[in-house]
């Protein structure tokens, strides 16, 4: 069962990354709520700026900040944060199609003060890099700003990007929180996050289940052997 | 005046005897361990069908909520009041809660539905039925498509669920309301807005017919409640 905000009810559509509380998980936000740590940009703005000469890319203080190594581009964003999150829990970092991702689901970093944000933040240093693109247009804004600063605190915290626009995810819920067990589940696939080993027999397997067919939502002559005695 | 009172309550003793007692262990979770994945309603919900059953039926239930619902409680009462019930009568599981692919998230554990289903195999009533709300509900139908095979003589019975959701569905609560959607529009259908041809007597298929519309309705298409099991659509759920 999962918990929603009254503003959202009978909203008839949304973005391509659904805004779902759970549980008590107040905030959730879009997607599975990874709050980038660069002011991030929206896949439109990313398609934009391509023809930057140069931009800021950020080094990581890997001694601070764990570094996940399971992830590829050949994950969807949400297996991408699942798998980070699973392999450096919260405060790490991924790298997925070329950018930084952290590894703090977006209620977390909600809940982060500005001075934490800032010791986070303090992790990476910001270093000019070659353009990306090597067709750059003079008409173009010639510098990506790309900023280590937070946003304000009163402003919403930025959305993954929407790479998939079937790639919708929903956060289930956090089992506990120390350590954290956090289900994810997307429409297209289902993923376990973490597994703490505080739960009795509670260790199932990390799992992708592709999607499932529902089958009629009304039938009365089904096999049912198995519950009767 | 007495005559028809009298008639009443002979009646109402008739209808009784023929539907047998009804065996109801209800499960409701809110508070799970940890503060992250506590919902609302779930303990109401459970409380709120253990009440409705209560107030038309014979009825024998066990409530289990919050962190009463360990797999062991659950299992045990599912064991010790299902046992009592006799082929005519009707064992009824309830949940609310957080559900899982193949399991309900119950206090610190998992109640796999694999479990569910032997624990309810070992009684000998031949009416079993399971209402669910919780996440993924419907994954709790185990060939969503299949009709049923030949059936032995020994199998010979009634089960139906009713579960909140289909199978990659969550199913939903609102802090501005008393019960999950689903848990809301049952308690509703069942106390007789269900009740199609005003009979008094609310079958399943007026039941479904009433909550799966509602509940989809109410949450914008995203949540649509199941009902699946072999059982005959005018089979009596409740009678007021």
């Amino acid at each position: 069962m999962t918990t929603e905000k009254i503003s959202d009810f009978n909203a008839q559509s949304k973005g391509s990354w659904e805004q779902v509380t759970i549980g008590g998980v107040a905030g959730i936000v879009f997607g599975v709520g990874a709050a980038t740590f660069t002011n991030a940009r929206t896949a439109q703005e990313e398609d934009k700026n391509a023809h930057a000469h140069e931009v800021l890319e950020p080094e990581v203080n890997e001694e601070n900040v764990p570094m996940a190594t399971c992830v590829d581009d050949g994950m969807t964003f949400s297996q991408a944060f699942s798998a980070a999150r699973l392999e450096v829990g919260p405060g790490g970092v991924f790298e997925w199609h070329g950018k930084l991702y952290g590894t703090f689901t977006a209620d977390e970093w909600a809940k982060m003060t500005a001075e934490q944000r800032h010791d986070f933040n303090d992790n990476f240093a910001w270093t000019h890099q070659p353009a990306r693109s090597p067709e750059p247009q003079a008409e173009e804004e010639t510098l990506v700003a790309q900023n280590a600063e937070p946003v304000a605190d009163d402003a919403p915290i930025e959305a993954a990007p929407a790479i998939d626009a079937n790639d919708e995810v929903e956060v289930l819920g956090v089992v506990n929180s120390e350590p954290a067990t956090t289900l994810y589940v997307s429409n297209q696939d289902f993923v376990m996050v973490e597994v703490s080993d505080d739960l009795d027999g509670f260790t199932p397997p990390i799992e992708a289940v592709q999607s499932l067919d529902n089958g009629p939502d009304y039938i009365n002559n089904a096999p049912v052997e198995d519950l009767l005695s | 005046m007495l005559v028809r009172v009298l008639a009443i309550l002979a009646c109402l003793s008739i209808c009784l005897s023929m539907q047998g007692k009804v065996y109801l262990v209800a499960v409701g979770i809110s508070d799970y361990p940890g503060k992250d994945m506590d919902l609302t309603h779930p303990a109401n919900d459970a409380k709120t069908i253990a009440w409705l059953y209560s107030q038309n039926s014979e009825v024998k239930y066990k409530l289990l909520l919050n962190e009463q619902a360990t797999k062991k409680n659950i299992l045990d009462a599912i064991d010790s009041y299902f046992s009592r019930a006799t082929e005519r009568d009707i064992v009824v599981f309830y949940f609310s809660g957080h559900g899982y692919d193949d399991g309900f998230i119950i206090h610190g554990n998992i109640l796999y539905f694999d479990q569910l289903r032997k624990a309810m195999a070992k009684s000998k009533s031949r009416n079993k039925m399971i209402f669910a709300d919780a996440c993924r509900a419907g994954s709790l139908r185990e060939d969503k498509d299949a009709p049923a095979s030949g059936v032995s003589e020994a199998k010979r019975g009634n089960v139906m669920m009713f579960l909140s959701s289909r199978s990659d569905e969550p199913s939903r609560e609102r802090i501005d309301m008393t019960n999950g959607y689903f848990t809301t529009y049952l308690y509703y259908g069942l106390r007789g807005s269900a009740d199609a041809n005003g009979d008094r007597t609310i079958t399943a298929k007026e039941l479904f017919d009433y909550v799966n519309p509602a509940v989809a309705q109410a949450s914008g298409e995203k949540q649509h409640p199941v009902m699946w099991g072999r059982f005959p659509s005018d089979m009596p759920i409740l009678t007021w």
